[in-house]
């Protein structure tokens, strides 16, 4: 008996390892109800110096997105979200700096306008906020991403938004950004905090507080404070040495734990657990990432 | 003496625009789950004030108000000196009203009413009416474990200006203006990192309250537009930002309400007519 049981030990571990290997190898499928397409940058008259300026940037953008597969990895982020609806996610030229989420059409529509504006206001290397290149384009693309991910959301869960639907986006966004590891949570913080910081600093101290978005700066907050909340080690050198005040210190982990709360009795329901474990477990950026 | 007392006494309620003697409240209005305290304040400045929230019965119409609500945890309404101007809910304490906030709202309520068309009795009942709802709506969030997508401090504005809007035309129109009155008084000065109160600025509460009720009725409210109190780049997008609220306070808050008891409490007159002047 004692044999035997050895025996089944043995091949247990014998076993174990390969069955971890087949089932890393098998890859996390795309989200069948997430369609993702990308548009090509439309080419001007050659004579449009300026224009040309910006297609070229735009085509670049458009190749390197296509050939990473971004937008398929971003379908294959999201299969675990069981959507009642298809949800399209495309990239395309819009002659505006902005991302959109249309409800007429359950439509992500990101604006090649808007990666070149990150591409163009990231630093080299390094800013003086200790912001990476990579955390101001990958986390950028990341923090607009997930912000407009958030509005599809609440769009297509008919999610009770009682606060304004602006900063729910933005708290969805940070929310999902930390459960994926430290770096992604790390990078998509830091690219929310270093997008709105940047758009401050070219907007300067003009405050349209009738608008339905926050100031710049409060998202800025908004974002680092849930990051906070949630993972207090790793955004405590961001956040207690620079940023926050004591005061909102003091409520971000009320904050998350807020969020949580929204999160588990809302969207819990529509993830399917194992895919969102192997999502979990998943390593979704690229050394390469960014360092273009 | 005492008749020449009694004569002062009135004369005063009588010159108090706001706040004077209760209304009547439906007797089936009742909840075991909520109380309240008038605490006497220790200050003799805060003795009038005291005395006439509790002869206009403010708490009991409050809790009366509330009835409907079917809450697990007992809810306290506490009317006290605080030591400094302030209003909070707390679980252990409930909801906090402090006269000290009463009194310096009242100072700020204008004297007649402004170019802007915000009448004294906005500035002093609306006002009132705002702060005690917004707290409660943290108490409520609280007590029923609501979801609360966005800021937290929104959400209770969107609570409070919610419920505003379910009442009487002159009511919401009190309220709603009674609340971006007060906003408006209370204007801080931001900068650097006070933006990253939890808090929104005065003025965005101001907007967020004007676009609520001119979302949910915007004939009543088309004047605030007209006047520009409400810039047209906000306007057009308030009808959906009321059916937001809307849906998420039925979702959310309108399972723990009682309908009978909603349908007395919808039918009472909660304000006085000269408290609406």
């Amino acid at each position: 008996m004692k044999y035997l049981a050895g025996a089944a030990i043995l091949a247990t571990v014998l076993i174990w390892p390969a069955a971890q290997e087949a089932m890393a190898q098998s890859p996390i499928p795309q989200n069948p109800k997430v369609k993702v397409d990308y548009l090509e940058p439309r080419e001007p008259s050659p004579n449009d110096v300026k224009a040309m300026g910006i297609y070229k940037q735009h085509q670049a953008i458009y190749e390197r997105m296509t050939k990473r597969g971004v937008l398929e990895e971003l379908s294959r982020f999201l299969s675990p979200l069981q959507l009642p609806v298809a949800l399209r996610i495309k990239t395309l030229e819009c002659n505006t700096i902005n991302a959109f989420y249309d409800p007429q059409e359950w439509t992500l529509k990101l604006c090649y306008e808007y990666f070149a504006s990150l591409e163009n206001n990231a630093p080299q290397t390094v800013d003086e906020n200790g912001f990476t290149r990579e955390q101001a384009v990958v986390g950028g693309f990341l923090a607009v991403t997930l912000h407009e991910l958030g509005h599809a959301v609440s769009d297509v869960f008919n999610l009770p938004v009682m606060g304004r639907e602006e900063d729910s986006a933005d708290q969805i966004a940070a929310f999902v950004s930390l459960q994926f590891g430290p770096e992604v949570a790390r990078t998509a913080i830091s690219g929310a905090a270093h997008s709105w910081l940047s758009l401050h600093n070219r907007r300067g101290d003009v405050y349209p507080f009738w608008d339905s978005h926050s100031t710049d700066m409060q998202r800025v907050y908004n974002f680092l404070c849930i990051g906070y909340g949630g993972k207090p080690e790793l955004f405590k050198d961001l956040v207690e040495k620079r940023w926050l005040p004591k005061a909102r210190i003091n409520t971000c982990s009320h904050e998350y734990e807020r969020l949580r709360l929204a999160f588990r009795q809302t969207l819990l329901p529509h993830i399917d657990q194992d895919l969102m474990k192997r999502v979990q477990a998943e390593k979704w950026l690229r050394p390469e990432d960014g360092k273009w | 003496m005492l008749r020449l007392l009694g004569a002062f006494a009135v004369a005063i309620l009588a010159m108090q625009p706001g706040l004077a003697a209760a209304v009547e409240i439906p007797p089936e209005l009742q909840n075991s789950r909520i109380g309240f305290i008038y605490e006497p304040p220790r200050s003799p400045k805060y003795q009038a004030l005291y005395e006439r929230l509790m002869n206009r019965k403010v708490l009991e119409e409050l809790k009366a108000f509330l009835s409907p609500l079917r809450l697990p945890r007992k809810l306290v309404l506490n009317l006290r000196e605080c030591g400094e101007a302030n209003a909070y809910y707390s679980r252990s304490n409930g909801l906090v009203l402090c006269y000290e906030y009463i009194d310096y709202m009242e100072s700020l309520a204008p004297k007649d009413t402004t170019p802007e068309g915000f009448t004294r009795a906005e500035g002093i009942a609306g006002a009132f009416i705002e702060v005690t709802l917004h707290e409660l709506g943290h108490g409520v969030f609280d007590n029923l474990d609501v979801p609360i997508f966005g800021r937290e401090e929104d959400a209770a504005d969107e609570f409070a200006g919610f419920l505003m809007l379910q009442f009487s035309p002159d009511l919401a129109m009190l309220t709603i203006k009674g609340a971006a009155w007060s906003y408006l008084s209370q204007e801080q000065d931001w900068k650097g990192n006070s933006f990253a109160d939890e808090h929104g600025t005065e003025r965005q509460r101001f907007y967020n309250y004007l676009c609520l009720g001119y979302g949910a009725m915007p004939a009543l409210f088309q004047s605030v537009v007209d006047k520009g109190l409400l810039p047209p780049g906000r306007a057009g997008h308030c009808a959906r930002e009321y059916q937001q609220a809307k849906n998420a306070f039925v979702q959310t808050i309108l399972p723990f309400v009682d309908q009978d008891m909603m349908k007395i409490v919808q039918g009472v007159r909660w304000l006085r007519p000269e408290e609406m002047k």
